[in-house]
Formats: structure tokens, sequence, C-alpha cells
């Protein structure tokens, strides 16, 4: 049951003209006007993207990131053209017993960017920022549920190999706003961790409102709670959000084990990997249609999987009497939706996000055909999943997902039992391809890719002596701490001196770490076949 | 019956606003007034047949840029001799603003004020735009002859029952009808009226329109305030037809600005020539009573509650009345051609440069250029804070990016670093001072900007007797003796005012923060104030900040103390009972992008999150305090040049130099220079910019600015923008278009002007006269070096650096050692030419049944692609001394 494939091919086959055509610049004049919509923060930092590449073709879009559930309950009083949420309406919300539906305003859900909700945290060791935190799923729903309160607690001290962190009091920050990283959260403790989760929460089920309990903290909006976790009060502080919120800021996060025992971080490679196991609700006469079901995700085998991985969403309105559609806003939304689900995912993974794969974006090209219903003057003409450039793409083969194909497998040292891998282990981040063209395979782990591996992060060197900390195939020798600390950035000082050794260091890791990896990998596969 | 909105509680409201703001119009065409006119206007009763004049004005208006307008851009419109106005509110762009008195409003209506024009092209009330349908409906219910009936000058059609009544009348608008109402229907470009209907908008409203405000945008629609003197002034947002199609105001259709001064309603309650029942008869004496009244607010006086007391005569609410219809100031406007111009189907490949936002401005102008030409290509603007660029392009994930600034180290790939731009970031200002005017400058020093950034002002007197460390710390920087003393005329205590205790700055990685922290850390004043000195009048840096080690790419939230008692008083529930939040880190609340404190200072919002919403729901929470009122202003915020310019937001003056009374009190200016950000003082800062020989670029010598002759009149914020590239390992395709790229960027890229291709305000064009030309040799030098793609580097110091010894590599035969694009073998372009084993997407599945589960990476020959591919990829990188590895690989398998 792939209602999807047959219409791509049929798509694909029909639109070489088409592609041909439509590389001119601006054609027809086609009206628009400003469109305005509000909700999710975990995905705000790629809409903001989008509207700015956009804003040269003469569309006009207006987003507050204020939550994802404001963002639906604004859409529901018809005070906005779209919303974007991170889930779809719950109904009631368990926690506020607030409803939650559309008020009736017909809608579609469209899934628009992949992404991880990560963790970022603040340990410091000796006045530096530990940066390789490794924590189980169960250690974290048990930090969240207040029932592991210290770092030192001889849960994390297995997650990280057995190396103990000091007595430092565990500060969980969360959400104060209806938020859908709160919702992801909650959804991946219920499911997974639900014996944990439940006796917490009072109930089953996933909460917008994360239920602030404890020691705990609740800060407002993305913003708010990266600033708390990076503040000076927050030492011991852990919280959670989308991975793009501490790229930005080069800040920490921890590393999640996954089924099959190793840690990773969310990655664009690691989230493609773990959502070819989303269950896409494919019955167009659900109200739930391009909904995702999780739960395989989260326990997905694949070692290079990152287990809270998700889409997010835009929901649109599908009425034709719609009163505060007309046809130039129906026609802009059509517009910036095709930019943003086709050549806008190519930027995605850079600035931390996961680009949607071929199938979904036709499916949200299919969604997007619903303005055209609603108002036939809509012009959705020269739509092709083919142009858009998307990293994830194999041409002609609409069910293969390239990103996944190609990611990395992690590190040895990730292993449950092994390392704990220094800081910028597995963190590569990058395209494969470069200007679309040409891919590049992504550098292995171990090197220095990756956006938190930047000219201030000195993972590798003990900052006193300036000599390295690791061993030859990544592992750190440190005894006494999880961490390899870098300096605060606030703490920095001309460090070039340090620096150059560093990039001899890590010079000779690339050398020497990749005939360890390959040797492990092949040993593996040997003994498997 | 008039209905008053709802005005929010009780403002503290000085005597409002307004004289000459001091934007940053400096760097920008727009210094001179591009519009200025002078109209005496009067109002006069006709009473027994004769003229009876109340009061008579010459009110004279300016606007700061009427040409060439882009959407969304703000001018500046100022008025002098207007009547003072009273009842005032805090959002004079809200329909409540509507109900004061004597207002001068501003709007933009669609047409031009000619009356030879044809009909349907000239501007009319029906063509002026009003966010909400109440700005454009009055019913009265319980008195037939409200002021606009009696409008001396109306026509008689506006003088009946029921003027401009929709024709069939909406039945959802039944018992809207009052015994007189006034219509003034919204005719949109397309010919479709909107009649709207009061709060309900029964009758329909435009789709950009809504029924309350604020919507997500304020509305530009403007009830400007008068101060004491007549004088006032406001931002005004022009819309084109990208953001308001029925407006609809374009490079084709004409449209203006229409400014009229509220001088209250000339009456007429004989109303002899009018038909009898249009005449108020026995009523003439009420009906004259409320024509002719002057104002139940004193000038300057804030509207109070949610009751109807203002004088409907005299409020902004009859701005389509014809008696204050008749004193507008028109000012024509025309805009530049839409920037839709680049087609969002163009399938091909961006040049993507990820990085600084305060390239910004520069590369919306630029990018459809580029997508016009159909020899060039389309180029992407990706924007990230810079270092977060920087790491990207180190790591070869990406293949260009815009900078701010050097990276700290240098890049350990081959990466010129090629001058592209010149501007600066800016301290935005929304200061009023004690008249309730803009503050004309704005003079801050490195230590107050350290003051402001450090967490040192308590905030409010709560925090003050809670927080001993800072206990003798002025709340704020309005009651800062050595704010006070640089910046006189200002209020020196204000009500609320956390919002003056910070300055609204970025949460992320930035080169604007490490530009401004290496401005503070060079001043010995500001640093000896970090280091725990106190300054001259007493005041402390916050300890958690002692000794801070600048400059840095992140200013951190250091403060940790948390008012327990003070929290334990209930004054704010969010906070009640709740442990382990500090305060000061609230008041900051910095955000993770430019934009974000642009719009806040464009609208007035102040950041800090410390306002309890949903007070005792499970949902509560800490919010912004929100909008500021007018008058009452004093927040700063971090930003560009080009987006101040943009916007017309105000700017601070910085302290470049001290020439004595270093380190003691001092009660003015005197011996101090401060610099506001213009072409000329940009243009100083790039005469003293030193090429450095480590990180290959040029930096501003932070050190010696202080000091030297040039350095006195030197912009301190000013900013090197680069474009930083790879100049090997790029495929050459791509090496050619980041090429001509940056030729265009140096080239008619630098070329001052509002059009597509040019370089917008706040950029200083690099030419030869403004010192640019050794910038731009070197970035076409730069320009070579990328295209050549041999590894040559070209030093800012003169010469070359030779390439690398070359490398060989498994065979893809691109060269170089380690950048990106040096695809191994297997992996030449397009998809893969192996076959690993599908995986598949998403699985595709009914609602509950999974289907198509991947293989993953598991069995056969196929699964030994991955890891194959991976290695090679590694040989890639390391290239000749490992090319026996791949070898071995090989023969492995």
């Amino acid at each position: 049951m792939r209602p999807v494939r047959p219409l791509l091919l049929a798509l694909l086959a029909g639109t070489v003209a088409a592609m041909l055509a439509s590389a001119g610049p601006a054609q027809a004049a086609v009206s628009h006007t400003l469109i305005q919509g509000s909700g999710s923060g975990w995905s705000s930092n790629a809409v903001r993207q989008w509207i700015a590449d956009v804003q040269p073709s003469g569309l006009q879009v207006v987003y507050t990131a204020s939550g994802s559930a404001i963002g639906r309950k604004d859409f529901a009083l018809k005070t906005t053209d779209f919303a974007v949420s991170d889930i779809g309406y719950q109904g009631k919300d368990s926690a506020t017993n607030e409803d939650d539906t559309s008020l009736g305003r017909a809608y579609a859900y469209l899934p628009i960017v992949a992404g991880g909700t990560s963790f970022p945290y603040q340990v410091k060791v000796g006045g530096q920022l530990v940066r390789n935190l490794r924590l189980s799923g169960t250690t974290l729903a048990k930090i969240f549920t207040n029932q592991i309160t210290n770092w030192n607690d001889p849960a994390i001290t297995a997650d990280n190999n057995g190396r103990k962190l000091p007595s430092l009091t565990i500060i969980p920050v969360v959400h104060s706003e209806g938020s859908g990283s709160s919702a992801q959260f909650t959804k991946y403790l219920d499911t997974d961790f639900a014996s944990i989760w439940r006796p917490f929460f009072g109930h089953s089920g996933l909460t917008e409102y994360f239920p602030r309990k404890g020691g705990a903290i609740a800060q407002n909006g993305s913003d708010g709670v990266m600033n708390f976790i990076a503040s000076g009060a927050a030492n011991g502080a852990i919280g959670y959000d989308e991975y793009s919120y501490a790229l930005g800021k080069n800040y920490p996060v921890a590393k999640i084990e996954n089924s099959a025992g190793y840690f990773t971080l969310p990655t664009q490679y690691n989230v493609a990997v773990a959502l070819t196991k989303a269950l896409i609700n494919t019955d167009k006469a659900s109200p739930n249609y391009l909904l995702q079901d999780l739960h395989q995700v989260y326990v997905f085998g694949d070692p290079r999987t990152y287990p809270l991985s998700s889409y997010s969403y835009m929901i649109i309105p599908t009425a034709a009497d719609d009163q505060r559609m007309t046809t130039a806003k129906r026609q802009t939304l059509a517009d910036f939706l095709y930019y943003s689900i086709c050549q806008g995912q190519a930027e995605m993974g850079p600035i931390g996000y996961s680009p949607l794969p071929v199938n979904l974006v036709q499916a949200s090209f299919d969604q997007t055909a619903r303005l055209k219903t609603a108002d036939p003057a809509v012009d959705l003409t020269k739509r092709n999943v083919t142009t858009c450039h998307n990293p994830t793409f194999v041409s002609g083969q609409p069910t293969r997902n390239y990103l996944a194909e190609i990611a990395p497998p992690p590190a040895a040292c990730d292993k449950v039992g092994a390392g704990p891998c220094n800081g910028n282990v597995g963190t590569t981040n990058g395209n494969p391809t470069s200007g679309g063209k040409l891919p590049v395979t992504p550098t292995t782990p171990g090197s220095t890719a990756g956006p938190t591996a930047g000219a201030t992060a000195t993972p590798s060197v003990n900052p006193d002596t300036g000599q390295p900390l690791t061993g030859g195939d990544g592992t750190t020798t440190a005894t006494d701490l999880v961490g390899v600390p870098t300096e605060l950035a606030a703490d920095s000082h001309d460090t070039t001196g340090v620096l150059g050794v560093l990039a001899v260091i890590e010079l000779l890791l690339i050398l020497v770490l990749p005939p360890l990896l390959a040797r492990k990998f092949f040993l593996r596969k040997g003994s498997s076949s | 019956m008039r209905r008053r909105g709802v005005v929010a509680g009780v403002l503290v409201l000085g005597v409002a606003l307004l004289a000459g703001p001091s934007s940053a119009g400096a760097v920008g065409p727009s210094d001179t007034p591009a519009f200025s006119k002078t109209e005496t206007i009067s109002r006069a009763h006709l009473v027994a047949g004769v003229s009876t004049p109340v009061d008579t004005r010459t009110v004279t208006a300016t606007v700061s840029q009427t040409t060439k307008l882009r959407d969304r851009q703000a001018i500046t419109v100022q008025w002098s001799g207007a009547h003072p106005t009273g009842g005032l509110v805090a959002d004079v762009n809200s329909s409540a603003a509507s109900q004061e008195e004597y207002p001068v409003v501003v709007m933009q209506c669609r047409g031009v004020d000619d009356s030879s024009a044809p009909t349907a092209k000239q501007v009319s009330p029906q063509t002026c735009w009003t966010q909400t349908p109440l700005e454009r409906f009055q019913a009265d219910y319980g008195f037939t002859f409200p002021p606009y009936r009696v409008d001396l000058w109306a026509r008689p059609a506006d003088r009946t029952a029921q003027a401009g009544q929709p024709d069939p009348f909406p039945s959802a608008c039944e018992g809207q009808a009052g015994s007189a109402t006034h219509w003034v229907p919204f005719v949109a470009a397309d010919g479709h009226a909107y009649y709207g209907g009061g709060r309900s908008g029964c009758a329909g409203i435009a789709p950009e329109a809504s029924l309350s405000s604020p919507a997500l945008q304020p509305s530009n629609t403007t009830y400007g305030v008068s101060d004491l003197s007549g004088n006032g002034s406001a931002k005004f947002v022009v819309q084109t037809a990208d953001t308001n199609a029925s407006l609809g105001c374009s490079d084709t259709v004409a449209c203006s600005l229409v400014i009229i001064p509220i001088m209250g309603i000339s009456c007429d309650t004989d109303a002899a020539k009018l038909p009898v029942e249009d005449q108020p008869g026995d009523a003439a004496a009420d009906a004259f009573a409320l024509c002719s009244k002057t104002g139940f607010y004193k000038p300057g006086d804030t509207a109070g509650g949610s009751v109807d007391v203002e004088d409907l005569a005299v409020a902004g609410q009859l701005w389509w009345s014809e008696s204050n219809w008749r004193n507008r100031i028109t000012v024509p406007l025309s805009f530049s051609q839409s920037a839709s111009v680049c087609s969002v189907f163009n399938s091909a490949v961006p040049a993507y440069v990820y990085g600084s936002e305060t390239m910004a401005q520069a590369t919306e102008q630029w990018g459809p250029h580029f997508c016009l030409n159909s020899t060039l290509f389309k180029f992407q603007h990706v924007q990230t804070g810079e270092p977060q660029a920087k790491n990207l392009l180190e790591s070869g994930s990406i293949e260009a990016a815009f900078q701010a600034g050097a990276p700290q180290t240098p890049f350990t790939r081959r990466v010129v670093e090629a001058p592209v731009a010149v501007t600066g970031f800016v301290v935005a200002v929304e200061v009023d001072d004690v008249h309730g005017h803009p503050a004309a400058t704005v003079k801050l020093n490195p230590r107050l900007l350290a003051k402001l950034l450090s967490e040192s002002y308590p905030s409010n007197s709560s925090m003050k007797a809670a927080y001993a460390a800072l206990g003798r710390n002025p709340s704020n920087i309005a009651e800062d003796p050595e704010f006070q003393a640089l910046n006189p005329g200002l209020p020196t205590s204000i009500l609320n005012g956390e919002q003056a205790a910070s300055i609204l700055t970025l949460s992320s990685d930035s080169d604007v923060i490490w530009a401004l922290t290496s401005y503070l850390n060079a001043d010995p004043e500001a640093r000896a104030w970090l280091n725990g000195t106190p300054d001259p009048w007493g005041m402390v840096v916050n300890p958690r900040y002692e000794r801070i080690v600048l400059p840095v790419t992140n200013w951190p939230l250091l403060d940790t103390f948390i008012p327990k008692d003070w929290y334990a008083t209930g004054t704010n529930p969010c906070l009640t009972g709740k442990q382990g939040v500090p305060w000061l880190p609230l008041v900051s609340s910095p955000v993770s992008n430019l934009a974000t404190i642009t719009l806040d200072m464009q609208f007035d919002i102040a950041n800090p999150l410390i306002s309890c919403s949903n007070a005792q729901l499970p949902n509560q929470k800490l919010v912004a305090m929100g909008r500021q009122a007018p008058g009452n202003r004093f927040i700063f915020g971090i930003t560009s040049l080009p987006d101040a310019e943009r916007y017309q937001l105000s700017t601070a003056a910085l302290q470049t130099q001290v020439s004595s009374g270093a380190g003691t009190k001092f009660t003015d200016s005197t011996g101090r220079t401060f610099v506001a950000p213009s072409y000329d003082s940009l243009k100083a800062a790039v005469a003293m910019l030193k090429p450095d020989k480590t990180l290959n670029t040029w930096l501003l010598p932070y050190a010696s600015m202080r000091t030297s002759s040039t350095g006195a009149g030197a912009y301190p914020g000013t900013l090197l923008l680069s474009m930083d590239v790879a100049v090997e390992g790029l495929p050459k395709a791509d090496a050619a278009r980041y090429a001509t790229l940056l030729r265009f960027a140096v080239g008619s890229g630098q070329t001052p002007g509002l059009g597509n291709g040019q370089l917008p305000p706040g950029y200083l064009p690099l030419t030869t006269t403004n010192g640019g030309a050794a910038l731009t040799a070197f970035s076409l030098r730069a320009a070579n070096a990328v295209a050549n793609q041999t590894g040559a580097l070209p030093l800012v110091t003169g010469g070359t650096l030779a390439p690398p010894v070359p490398a060989t590599t498994g065979g893809a035969g691109t060269g170089g050692n380690g950048g990106v694009g040096t695809p191994p073998p297997t992996t030449t372009p397009g998809p893969p030419t192996t076959t690993p084993p599908p995986t598949t997407g998403p699985v595709v599945a009914g609602a509950t049944q999974p289907l198509g589960s991947t293989t993953g990476v598991g069995s056969g020959a196929g699964g030994l692609v991955l890891p194959l591919v991976l290695l090679l990829a590694l040989v890639g990188l390391l290239a000749g001394p490992l090319t026996g590895l791949v070898l071995r690989v090989r023969s492995g398998r």
C-alpha cells in the first residue's frame, strides 16, 4: 500500500520539459501577498532561513516562534494563515485539559523538515566544560523524572564506560511554553520508558507542557532554555531542544544510546537513518494523514540511528471558503511551501536539521495541491521533485534515501562498553554534495569535521599542559572524568600556541584512527557473515 | 454609541513625543528630508450663517524618503505646528489609538492627490488603509446628530443618518447600524469594497486586515502624538503589494502618504441647505455642544480606563470626516521595482554562501542581480552565526562563508578571506528624553556597554535591596551618573525600568560579539572596571563577571543570584515558589539572531522575560515585557548598521578617545570623543585597517584607534566583511562561480543604491576614495586564486603562498590535500555508481501496518561498500602518503 510511488514515477517521467522550462527567471504574473504564521520553536531556525531565502522572490512571510501549542491555537482562531507544529491536534491536552482542535477550520498536515531533539547540557569539571557526555534512554528518563539527581550517579558512570563525574546536582531544564520539543521528548518517554514516565506524569501519553517538579527549571522558548542552560547558575543543567540551537551556540549535547548500543548525535545522517523507520500515516481519509508514528524509530537497530528523531509539520488551511485566505495568499503559501520542501531542504543539514526524503517531499507536494482544490486560480505548475537537489535523493529511485545510505557508522569508542570518544567524534554534519553536484563522502569519524569542532574546541588537549588526553584511537585516556573539557568561550584567551599543537594532534588522529576503525569494522562483518 | 477599545491600564506617559529622532541616516541617501510642506489649517464653526474661527494652525510636515521605497521599509515623518495631543495610548498603531484627541493621523493610501487624475486613481478615505474595520466605522445608538453628521464640509450624502451603508445590507450586520451610522468602505486595488462594519467585521474585511490589533505585525496606520509645542514624529513602515495586495502599491500603482493633523470638526448645526431629515432642528443645541467640544483630556494626558470619555469631535476616529480630511498633507510615494524577481521555480543549483547576518541586506539586493542574468547563476545566502559557518568551512561541510571578522586561529585549510563589504554593528537606541521626545543623540562609552552587558545593574529596587553585591549600583542605566553626564536631558529615573538595565544582544556565537568585546577590552576604563575597580561614582561590576577574559564570540550569562525572599512575596507568580532561576539573566534574555533584535527595536519591544503570563494556570510562563509606550521608551539593542538604516533605528554614538579626565568623575562629555556610524567614520576606520600576516586578513587595531588622530573619527563598531572560500579542492564549476561572485561583490556590487545588484545603505562602498582600493585589489587576486584552485594563496602582505606539494590521490585527479570536493573514485558525480543495498525512506505504510522495513547495512558484498566508501573518503583527505592503504584495502576485499 504505497500510493505515493506510482504517482511519483509518473511525475518523474513526464516532467523533463517542465524542468527545462522552469530554469528561467520570473514567469507570469502570479499575485503574492503577505502570509503570517506561528508555532514551533523546534523548527523555527529552518523556517526563518526559508523566509529569508524567498524574499528576493517576492514572497513575504512572517513567522512567530511562539511554540507549537500556540501555533495550533492561533490557526484554530483564524488569526494566522498557517501553523507549524511538531505534533497534530490532540483533541485535548492531557496536562492542561484545554481543547486542542482546529475549531472546525479545515486543514491539512504536511511534513516540512526532520531533525533531532537534542540534550544540551552544562557540566563543568575543574572549570572546564565537559563535551562528550553519553546517556542511555533509561538514564535520560530518570534524569527528567527526578530519579537521578546527581551527575555522579552510577547509571551515568556506567553510560560513560566507567568514567565518573564529580558530585554535582542535576538541574533538568524544561520548556514552560506549550512546546513541540516537550511533546517529542515525552512521547519517547511514554513509549519506551512508560514505567518511569507514567508514575511521574500521573497518566499515560505525551504532553506539550512538561510537568516541572522538584529541582527542575522551566524556561520560555528555545532561546530561554538555551540561555539558562549556558548561564552561570546552571552548572549541572541539562535541557532539550532541536539540535540547531546548540550548534548555533557551539554548545555540547549528550550522545544518546540507540538500540544497537551506540551513543550518537542528531547529525543529519543519523536522523535520516532513524527516520527510515518512521511509520507515516498514508490513509488520505484520516485526519492524521502524513503524521508520524515513531515507535520503531526509537528502537531501530541500525548503529547509525539517533533515537529522538522526528518530523515537524506545517498546518495549512484547505477550505474553499476559509475567511482568511485569498488566491494571492494561497499562491504565496504554495510557493513558500514549494521552496521550503524542495530546494530549501538542501541547506538544512549544516544548520542542524535533516532533509526530508523524496517520498515525503512528494507527499507534501500532494498536500499543497489541496490549496488549488480550494481555489482553482492557484497556479501549481512547474513543481517537480527532481529539481529539488535534495541530498537524500537518488535519481529515479524515490524509495531510497541517499543520506541514510551513506551515513557514516559510529566510531568504535561510541559503543557501549568502549570509549568514551573525545568531544568531536561523530559530529559530521556537512552535506554529502558540494554545491549539489559532486557527492563528497562525509569525512569519517575521528576527523576534525563537524560544526562543533571549531577553532575554539580543544577537545583532545589538556589545557594546562598542551598534551593530548586521548589515545590514538580517539578514546579518552583520562581516568577521573567523562569529559574532555574545553574552555568556555568566556574563559578563552589567546590560545594560538595551543591550537597550533592541536592541529598537529588532530592530523595525527586522522592518520592513525581510520585503519584501526576499518579493522574493527571488517572484523565484525567477517564474523557475522 | 461610541466604543472605547481596551486601552492598556494606566500608562506612565510623560508628555509624549517627539522631535527629530537621530536615525543612522548619515550612511544612506536620505540625509535631508525628501519632502517638506507647510499648510495653514483651521477649524471654524458656521453659526447663524457666519463663520466663527476656533483654531488656526500652520503645520509643517517632512518625510525622510519618498522614492524608491522598498516593501516594509521605514520612513520618518516629522511635523510641527499641530494641535497638542491628549488621551494618549501606548501603541500608536493600534485601533485604540484612534481615540486619541488631536492626533496627527498618518496613513498609506492608494492613488494620487490630483483632481485632474481619473477618479479611480485619486486618493480618498476609501483607498486609505486601516488595519481594523473599527477605524472606518461609526455608529451612534443614542443620538441622531453626532459630530460627523453636522460636519460643515461634509458632502450632503455623508450627512445622512445611514451614510455609506452597503447595498444590499449584509444580514450579518443586523443590529450594527445605529440611529446614526457612517461607513467608510476600504476599496481594494482589485475594486472590491470591504465595508467592515465595526468591531465584528460583519460586512467583510480585506484579507490583510484584522478585527483587532495588534496582528502579528503592527499596523502602519499611525495616530501620531504631538507634544505640548505641537511637534511630533513617527516611523512609518510602508507596504507594497508584496505585503498588502489589497492596498496594492507598487512601482506601477501610485500611492500616497496622507498626513492628517486632526483639528476637530467644523460644525454646521443649522444644516440650512440639507433636506429636512438631515437637519438637527430641535436637537441643534445638543448637536452643537457635542460637535464643538475641544477635548476631554489635557494635552499630554494619558487615556484612562475603558470608558468612552473622549470628545469624538476632536478624536482620530473621524480622520475621514471632511473637516479633517480636507486638512491633509499628501505626500506622493513611489516604489522600487518589486523584489519579486527571482523565480522560486529556478531549479538551478545555487551557489551557497553561509554565514554572517550582517550581509543580509546586501545579499537581498545582490541576489536578483544573479537570478535575473541568464549567464550567471543563483546565489543563496544561508544565514548562520559566523563562527558556526567558519567551523563548517573548516571541516569542508560548506564551500564559502561570509564572515565579519577573522577566525581566532588561521584556517587549517587553504582558505582565502576576501573582503566584500564594510559595515558596522550598532547600538540601536529607542530612548525618550524628559519631554518624551526621542533623544537626539545618545552617547555610550565602553564602560557603559560593559555595565549593560555584565548584569551589573540590579534592575529594580527589590533586587537592589536583596543583592548585596550590587546594592550600591544604580538600578538601571538611566540612574547611572556616568550615563547622565554624557546624556543630559534624559530621564534620571524610570518606572518599571528593567528594560534599561540590560542591552538586547545575541545568545548565539557571533563575530559581532567578538568585535563588540574587542572594543570594550581595548578601553582602559572599561577593562579596569571589569577587573573590579569601581567606576568613579562607586558602581562595581557584577562579581560573576570580574576579570572576564575578552574578546569572546559569545557573551555569557554568568549571574547566579536568586532573590528568594523577593520571589516568596508573590509579586511575580511565575517565580513564586520556584527555585533556581536567577533574575538578572531573565532581564538580559539574549536572542539567537540579529533579525529578532532589529524587529524588537523597530517596534520598541522590551525583551526581558519577566512578565508572568497565564499566572495561575499549568501553562504559566514568563514572557517579554513587550511594547514600550512612546514618550517612555528606554531600550538598547545590538544590531547591524544596514538593518538600522533600513528600519530607521536610532543609533548611539560610541566613544573613540579620551583626551582628558580618564579614570576620574566627569559631568559632561568634555575631553571625550564620540562617533556615530557614518560614511566618514567608517572610512576613517578603513584607513586604520592593518594587514595581519598570521590570519591573512585585515584587522582593526582597537588599541591604536584610541590614540591616533585618525582613530578619533573612526567608528569603533566597524566590521570588515569577507567572503571566505577555499583555494583548492573545490569542483571547478563551483570555484568559477565563487570567483564570479567575488568579482561582482567588489565591482559593480559596490555601487550604492536601492536597486537590484546595488549596495544598500549601511555599507561603505569600497571605492578608492573610501580607501577600499587595497581591499578590492586583494579580493580580485583572491577571485583568481579561487578560480584556479591550485592551492596558491594570495597574501595580504603581498605575494602568494605557493601551492602545497601536489598530492596524488586514488585517481580522482582533482588534486588538493583534503579540501572539500575531492571525491574518492567510488563516489564520482551523480548518484552513487555503486549499489548499496536499498535503504528505504520513511516507511510509507498504512496507518498501522509497517511495510518495507529496511535491510539495513547488513548483508552481502553490498554491505562492504559503505565502509569502503568511507575509507576511500578518508584517503581523499589524506592523499598521497596513504595511497598504499587503498590498495591494501582493495586487495583485502
